[in-house]
């Protein structure tokens, strides 16, 4: 019975989350105000790209070792939202925004965004010739690239949002060395643990998908929080009911 | 236009995978499989382009004689030095030769490369146990406290003193149980967000292309 019910868990989840977006985006667009809990990582970062605009220098974004295939496409989606809220905001800037990552078919998206945003804020002849960064093709080697690209290309603010690992305490440690405010977003348990000791805001679990939600103020991105969170309970409800089921034995 | 073409073209291609991955159906595989090959197809060109845009910028940086420069000179003349054996072999070989023991490739990936990584990684061990000791100055606290306090526990556990059995107990302990629990929430919470985002870019509403 439970391997039946699994085949179809994953379509259900996703005909049952696009009702539930579709259903959400439609309550959001009619004036239903979600409340958000803070998260700290969202809330600090119009400042740091205040500091960034205030002090001339560059705002950093890192999208990490993943691409757009595979099972880490999730985590470079969540990041390119990231690029496209902050860089959108950090344009003004009197240097470009520096956007990296060790994934050949994510950098050329990344330089998409970027001069996206700039042709939005109607800044086109400002945009830089390089704007997205191939630092290396591993995720040891991106660290190791980004350990001396943060300080030496004046960088004022660290984001990273991305499928890092453990090696995230190697870029972190470079920011935190010229006291940069940083915030680390991942979808790997190790590098939550590393952004919680080095950096400033560590964004755990789901909160690295939530981007849009709290940075604007668009329907269907508010929609996606609820159906995280409806979808959360289910689960949790599931959760239950089988801990209790398998108590009493009626599970087989 | 130039945004509808690109929103149904992704929409498209990301249904029919999806929909290949749970209907058995022949054609609809072979369509996968297709679509499949040409994204590899496009990823390794993705990679020769990444590896011209990562010359460019260096060469870029030389021209302008920006700090760090000297790191360009060497990255360069890496790239180029490491492309020329690598492409001169392989021609030789009739094939590619980066597994072959004896190949100059070979003893450059594993006598630099490799090498290079694991010297990275083993200083990754380093920064985080100086970063869990000055969390204590920078945020002290009770959660800090808790963590140091775990990250010996998990350090001191792994010696094989009988001594210290008691704390490879505790150690393993806080592994399976609190650990585990931990991650496996958080884990589901990152597969919840994936599935967000999935259905957000299935739906049009998370488009990453522009025009």
């Amino acid at each position: 019975m439970i391997d039946g019910m699994v085949s179809w868990l994953g379509p259900l989840l996703i005909i049952g989350g696009a009702v539930l977006l579709a259903a959400f985006t439609l309550a959001v667009r009619r004036g239903f105000e979600p409340s958000l809990r803070p998260i700290d990582g969202y809330k600090a970062l119009p400042q740091q790209v205040a500091r960034v605009v205030e002090s001339g220098g560059r705002m950093h974004v890192s999208l990490g070792p993943n691409g757009l295939s595979g099972q880490d496409a999730g985590a470079t989606l969540a990041g390119l939202a990231m690029l496209d809220v902050t860089v959108g905001a950090a344009a003004i800037a009197d240097h470009p925004p520096l956007a990296s990552t060790s994934d050949a078919t994510t950098v050329w998206v990344m330089s998409d965004i970027v001069r996206h945003a700039y042709e939005e804020k109607g800044i086109a002849d400002r945009l830089p010739a390089q704007n997205g960064f191939l630092v290396a093709l591993d995720s040891t080697a991106l660290a190791g690239g980004l350990t001396s690209l943060v300080p030496d290309m004046d960088v004022q603010a660290n984001v990273l949002f991305g499928s890092f690992g453990a090696e995230t305490a190697l870029i972190a440690e470079a920011g935190s060395r010229v006291g940069i405010p940083q915030t680390v977003g991942s979808d790997q348990l190790e590098a939550q643990a590393a952004g919680y000791t080095l950096a400033d805001h560590v964004l755990i679990g789901e909160e690295m998908f939530a981007a849009r939600g709290y940075l604007e103020e668009r329907a269907s991105a508010q929609g996606g929080l609820l159906v995280q969170d409806v979808l959360r309970w289910a689960i949790i409800g599931l959760i239950v009911a089988g801990a209790a089921l398998q108590t009493l034995g009626l599970l087989g | 236009m130039k945004t509808i073409i690109p929103t149904v073209v992704a929409i498209g291609a990301a249904l029919i995978i999806l929909l290949s991955m749970f209907i058995p159906n022949p054609t609809l595989f072979t369509v996968r499989q297709t679509l499949v090959d040409w994204a590899v197809v496009l990823a390794a060109l993705a990679v020769l382009l990444g590896v011209l845009n990562l010359l460019i910028v260096h060469t870029r940086r030389l021209e302008q004689g920006e700090r760090g420069a000297a790191y360009s000179l060497l990255t360069v003349i890496a790239v180029v030095f490491t492309l020329g054996i690598g492409v001169a072999e392989s021609i030789g070989a009739d094939g590619p030769v980066l597994y072959e023991a004896t190949s100059m490739t070979n003893v450059l990936f594993r006598g630099i490369v490799s090498a290079s990584l694991a010297s990275l990684a083993a200083l990754v061990m380093i920064f985080l146990v100086a970063a869990a000791v000055r969390l204590m100055r920078t945020r002290p606290g009770g959660w800090s406290l808790l963590f140091l306090g775990v990250v010996v526990v998990g350090l001191v556990g792994w010696i094989p003193l009988a001594a210290l059995r008691p704390l490879g107990a505790l150690r393993d302990w806080l592994m399976q149980v609190p650990a585990a629990a931990g991650s496996r929430g958080i884990l589901l919470g990152v597969a919840l967000g994936v599935l967000v985002i999935g259905v957000r870019f299935l739906m049009g509403a998370e488009r990453p292309y522009t025009d």
